[in-house]
């Protein structure tokens, strides 16, 4: 079955990976896993320097058709985090923002955090959220009442996975990317059961992890064939508007 | 190719509404093409090991596709009630400790009485390797103890500690439960050998297909795969 991939990384990792920094390596791991399409965060932006990252981005985003582009944005460099956001999001390929806001030691819903997050809802970008926590969840919570966005939960909040989708089942705007280094069994089916499939999409965390990891728990969860499509793929191309996918 | 899950739990699991029930685990184990598991009753981790260790032999007995794995809790354990010994009277092969589930350190005195039980009993050990760093401290702790250990719990994080740990430690085996990476296997194929690998899911705690995918999938030789599948852990028990 087809897939849209929410949530794929590229660059250097700090762990045991030998995975290629390349768009020839990507599109492989992609091919093999039926993935047509992903949208990516390069880990330079990440991990070092979000203006680097951003720009390296752009440069794979223009090299394949089936890579499209998170804008990195960092909650506590607000100035530069705008200019980035007002920068690439007419660029086309860019179609979303991601942040890691704790790994910068910020919550999604500080000042600061708010402050850009109202230059991504004037620029109508869906959001990719590193979500490995409770007060993250909360935040994401709070924003997610306050912006009109659509705001994808990666990871779900980690080992807290059931609180996240206890505390974010009534905003409807908050979408659930269930890739986790630990496929615990519940995980899919109960919050498919929660929220409906409409609520969930594939994101794989590709290059740190196999596509096949997340891919292995939405089909070993007991779902239906229209369940798994909405999840691989129908729900993202709603979310980001992937109009020129033909279906 | 024959597939042996070295790593599976029953029973009973308070923390999920998923049936954990035999039946269903041998129903799993059949729709995804494993042929036998490494069992362990949940009981026996959560709750009493004497009744879980009792537990899983009896589904064992009833079932040829489960291997009985042992446990013990060093929170409670005497060196005086000569745990392994009665286990490895009873017909088990290999313990599991629970270290990460149970939340005692390595550094634990019981801990280092139930390993000279194992050693002198020539018992293989199964043990969680989660956090950075618990490698490095099993390779020290475990320095003169002989039997095969495959650590669990290896994954992305601390895959190089493990490698490097596995390295110095001959009798040192990784079990893939937690090695999600795109290239994980093929990267302990390469520095370690196929040899030194053992497929586990972590079934029914996990899903099954996560960890199987990447086994099916990785970028090595039929041989390498079958090793790790079934060939290495059938080793460690004695050719069963």
């Amino acid at each position: 079955m087809k897939k849209i991939d929410v949530h794929a990384h590229h660059g250097k990792l700090f762990v045991a990976n030998n995975v290629p920094p390349t768009a020839e390596a990507l599109l492989a791991y992609m091919d093999k896993w039926e993935i047509e399409l992903c949208v990516l965060s390069h880990t330079l932006g990440i991990f070092l320097d979000m203006v680097e990252g951003n720009r390296a981005t752009r440069k794979l985003v223009e090299e394949s058709d089936r890579i499209r582009g998170y804008i990195y944005f960092d909650p506590t460099k607000v100035k530069a985090s705008i200019e980035e956001i007002e920068r690439y999001s007419e660029v086309p390929g860019f179609v979303g923002v991601k942040t890691r806001a704790d790994y910068h030691g910020e919550n999604i819903d500080s000042r600061n955090s708010r402050e850009i997050l109202k230059v991504v809802e004037r620029h109508r970008l869906p959001m990719l959220l590193h979500t490995f926590s409770k007060p993250i969840i909360q935040g994401a919570c709070e924003v997610g009442k306050d912006f009109n966005i659509p705001i994808i939960l990666a990871h779900m909040g980690g080992e807290f996975w059931r609180e996240c989708v206890e505390s974010a089942r009534d905003i409807p705007n908050l979408y659930f990317d269930p890739c986790s280094s630990y496929p615990l069994a519940d995980k899919i089916k109960e919050t498919v059961d929660a929220v409906g499939a409409g609520r969930v999409v594939f994101g794989s965390d590709i290059t740190l992890l196999s596509p096949g990891w997340t891919i292995g728990m939405i089909e070993s969860a007991d779902l239906t064939e229209s369940e798994r499509r909405m999840i691989y793929y129908e729900n993202a191309k709603e979310i980001f508007d992937f109009t020129d996918i033909i279906s | 190719m024959e597939i042996v899950d070295g790593n599976v739990l029953f029973g009973y699991d308070p923390r999920s509404d998923q049936d954990f029930s035999v039946d269903r685990l041998l129903r799993l184990m059949g729709a995804n093409g494993i042929s036998r598991a490494l069992a362990v009753s949940m009981r026996g981790v959560l709750y009493d090991y004497a009744e879980g260790n009792a537990e899983t032999l009896e589904v064992a007995r009833q079932h040829s596709e489960i291997i009985p794995v042992a446990t013990a809790d060093p929170r409670r354990y005497y060196r005086s009630e000569g745990v392994v010994r009665r286990c490895k009277d009873e017909g088990f092969k290999i313990f599991r400790l629970f270290n990460k589930i149970q939340d005692w350190p390595l550094e634990f005195s019981p801990f280092f009485d139930i390993l000279e039980e194992l050693n002198e009993e020539e018992m293989p050990l199964m043990i969680d390797a989660w956090e950075l760093s618990s490698a490095t401290r099993l390779s020290e702790i475990l320095r003169d103890f002989s039997p095969p250990v495959v650590l669990t719990s290896a994954r992305y994080m601390n895959l190089s500690e493990v490698i490097s740990v596995c390295r110095r430690r001959p009798n040192f085996y990784v079990e893939t439960h937690e090695l999600a990476g795109p290239d994980a296997m093929e990267i302990v194929v390469g520095e370690l050998g196929a040899d030194r690998l053992i497929y586990g899911s972590m079934m029914m705690v996990n899903y099954p297909l996560s960890s199987l995918f990447l086994l099916k999938e990785a970028e090595i030789s039929e041989e390498d795969r079958e090793a790790i599948a079934s060939r290495n852990i059938l080793r460690i028990l004695g050719d069963l």
